[in-house]
C-alpha cells in the first residue's frame, strides 16, 4: 500500500455542476507491477482531493500494451445521496450500495417459456401469473 | 321647301310594300305584348327574381330601338342628322350591347336550364342545387360494389384518429446517379493513380532521386498504420465522452495483428502501378486491372530482360517512371532478328543488293543479317 512506484496523475479535470460531481481521467503508472486495484486508486484519489473514498467511483481501467500504464475514469460526487441518485446501478452495486433483485434462475426460465406461448403485449401479463 | 328627289316607280312600290309589312308586324307585336302584359297583371307569370342581366339587356335594346325610330323620324321629316345627340346615344348603347355579348354566352347554359325547369315544372325554378355539378356521374357504375366495401374500412381508419407516420423501410444507399459512366471511370482511375503514387515502389524511387536529406523512420505497413490511427481515434472518443466502447471480435483480432510485426508480405508483394502508365490501351479495358492479374504482354514475355535488377514482378504493365528503360526495350524488340517485321525490312523480296546495303547502312546497329 502506498508504494512510491505507483504514480497517479489526473487529466481533463472538469467540475460537472449539473450532476454535482467532479470528473477526470486517471493515469496510473505502475512499472513492474500488475494493474492496481480500484480500491487503492479510490483511496489515493480521496487523499488527493480531500474527500472520503466512498463518494469516488472509478471505472474503465485499461492497461496499455506492455504494461506499466493504466488509464481510466473517476467521478467524485459531492455527497453520497447525489451519487445514489445519479450513478448507474451497476456501479453502485460494485460498492455494495445497491442490490439487483432478480428471481432465481429456474423461475426466470419458466417465465420465459410461458412467454413463448403468447404473442405481443400479452407477454408482460403472462409473467405476472407465476404459479 | 321640297328637295328634288329622283324617285323611280320601282322604288315607290318597294317603299309602299315595306310600309305595309311594317304596319302588319307592328300590329302583331303589339297584340303579343298586350297579351303578356295581361298575364303579368293577372299574376299568371311572376316577373320578380329574374335574371337581372337579361333585364339590363332588354332595357338597352329598347332604348336603342327608340333612338333608331327617332332618327328615322327626323330623316322622314327631312331634317339633318349631323351633330345630333341621338347618334351618340346610339353608339353608346351599341358598344354596351357588344360588351354584353360574351357574358351572354357564358350564362346561356344557366338560362336554358332555368327555362327548361320553368316550362317543365319538375322542381321549383329557384332551387340552387340544380345548377351544381354531379360528381356521382363520374364514378363508373361497375365499381359500385368494391367502393362500398372499401368505404367501411376507410370509415374505421378515420375514426381511429390521425395515424402515426411510418417512414418507408428503405435502407440508405449512396446516390451516385448524377455521375455518368465516364465520370465513374475517371474516378476509379484517379483512385488507382493515388494508390499507385503512395506505393512502396514509387516511394523508393522518390527517395532515390530526391535531393532532400534522407530520413530513416520506422514505417509500419498499411494495416498497422490504419490500426494505429483507428486506435488513436477511439482513444480520443473514449476520453472525451467518459465511456469505454465495447470491443468486438474483429477489433480484438486487428489489435493482435497491429501489435505484432507482420511485414513479411511487403517483401514479396509489389503494388500495381498500371494506373500511372500513360498508354492508349488503357481505354480498351472496361474495368481497372485487378491487383494480381497477370495479363499477356511484354511483362510476361520472357524473351525480354526486366529493366530493373531487383524487381521481378511489377504488375501487368511497365511503370511510367521506367520510361527510358521501356523505350530501350521497345527499340531492342524492334531491332531483334526474331521480329518478323524487321526481317522483311532487312531482306526485301526484290533482293536488290544495293537496297540491301542501304537498308543495312540505315539501321546502324549490329542487327543480324542471315544472308551473310
Amino acid at each position: 500500500m502506498g508504494d512510491a512506484a505507483v504514480t497517479i496523475r489526473t487529466r481533463k479535470f472538469m467540475t460537472n455542476r449539473l450532476l454535482y460531481r467532479r470528473q477526470m481521467i486517471v493515469d496510473v503508472y505502475h512499472p513492474g507491477k500488475a494493474t492496481v486495484a480500484k480500491t487503492e486508486i479510490r483511496e489515493r484519489l480521496g487523499t488527493m482531493y480531500k474527500t472520503t473514498p466512498d463518494v469516488i467511483f472509478c471505472f474503465g481501467f485499461k492497461t496499455q500494451f506492455g504494461g506499466g500504464k493504466t488509464t481510466g475514469f473517476a467521478l467524485i460526487y459531492d455527497t453520497l445521496d447525489y451519487a445514489k441518485k445519479y450513478e448507474p446501478k451497476y456501479r453502485l452495486a460494485r460498492h455494495g450500495l445497491y442490490e439487483v433483485k432478480k428471481p432465481s434462475r429456474k423461475q426466470r426460465k419458466e417465465r420465459k417459456n410461458r412467454q413463448k406461448k403468447v404473442r405481443g403485449t400479452a407477454k408482460t401479463k403472462v409473467g405476472a401469473g407465476k404459479k | 321647301m321640297h328637295a328634288s328627289l329622283d324617285v323611280s316607280s320601282d322604288d315607290l312600290s318597294k317603299v309602299s310594300s315595306l310600309f305595309k309589312g311594317i304596319s302588319n308586324q307592328v300590329s302583331a307585336v303589339t297584340d303579343f305584348i298586350q297579351s303578356i302584359l295581361k298575364k303579368v297583371e293577372n299574376g299568371e307569370s311572376k316577373t320578380s327574381k329574374g335574371i337581372s342581366f337579361l333585364d339590363v339587356k332588354y332595357q338597352l335594346l329598347l332604348s336603342y330601338v327608340i333612338d333608331l325610330t327617332h332618327l328615322m323620324l327626323m330623316k322622314s321629316e327631312g331634317k339633318k342628322l349631323e351633330g345630333d345627340k341621338t347618334i351618340e346615344r346610339l353608339v353608346e348603347t351599341r358598344t354596351v350591347l357588344e360588351k354584353m355579348r360574351p357574358v351572354d354566352m357564358k350564362i346561356r347554359y344557366q338560362v336554358d336550364k332555368l327555362i327548361k325547369t320553368a316550362t317543365s315544372g319538375e322542381i321549383a325554378p329557384n332551387d340552387p342545387r340544380r345548377f351544381k355539378p354531379n360528381p356521382d356521374n363520374l364514378v363508373s357504375k361497375l365499381q359500385q360494389e368494391d367502393s362500398e366495401e372499401e368505404g367501411d374500412d376507410e370509415d374505421d381508419a378515420e375514426e381511429k384518429g390521425p395515424q402515426k407516420y411510418v417512414p418507408p423501410k428503405v435502407s440508405a444507399m449512396h446516390f451516385d446517379g448524377d455521375l455518368t459512366v465516364q465520370e465513374k471511370k475517371d474516378r476509379l482511375i484517379e483512385k488507382a493513380k493515388r494508390r499507385a503514387l503512395s506505393s512502396s515502389l514509387i516511394r523508393e524511387l522518390r527517395d532515390q532521386y530526391n535531393e532532400e536529406p534522407e530520413e530513416i523512420a520506422e514505417r509500419g505497413t498499411a494495416p498497422t498504420r490504419r490500426f494505429h490511427e483507428a486506435a488513436k481515434h477511439q482513444q480520443e472518443f473514449e476520453e472525451g465522452n467518459f465511456i469505454r466502447l465495447p470491443v468486438t471480435r474483429k477489433q480484438k483480432n486487428l489489435k493482435r495483428k497491429g501489435e505484432t510485426m507482420t511485414g513479411l508480405e511487403e517483401l514479396t508483394k509489389f503494388d500495381n502501378i498500371s494506373a500511372l502508365v500513360d498508354d492508349s490501351k488503357g481505354e480498351e479495358r472496361d474495368t481497372p486491372a485487378k491487383k494480381n492479374e497477370q495479363q499477356p504482354g511484354p511483362a510476361t514475355d520472357f524473351s525480354l530482360t526486366p529493366p530493373s535488377p531487383c524487381c521481378t514482378e511489377y504488375g501487368p504493365k511497365y511503370p511510367a517512371d521506367f520510361a527510358e528503360v521501356t523505350k530501350r526495350n521497345r527499340l531492342r524488340e524492334e531491332r531483334s532478328s526474331t521480329n518478323p517485321e524487321r526481317i522483311e525490312l532487312v531482306n526485301p523480296k526484290g533482293n536488290q543488293e544495293n537496297s540491301l546495303r542501304e537498308e543495312s547502312n540505315v539501321s546502324k546497329d549490329r542487327s543480324f543479317d542471315p544472308n551473310q
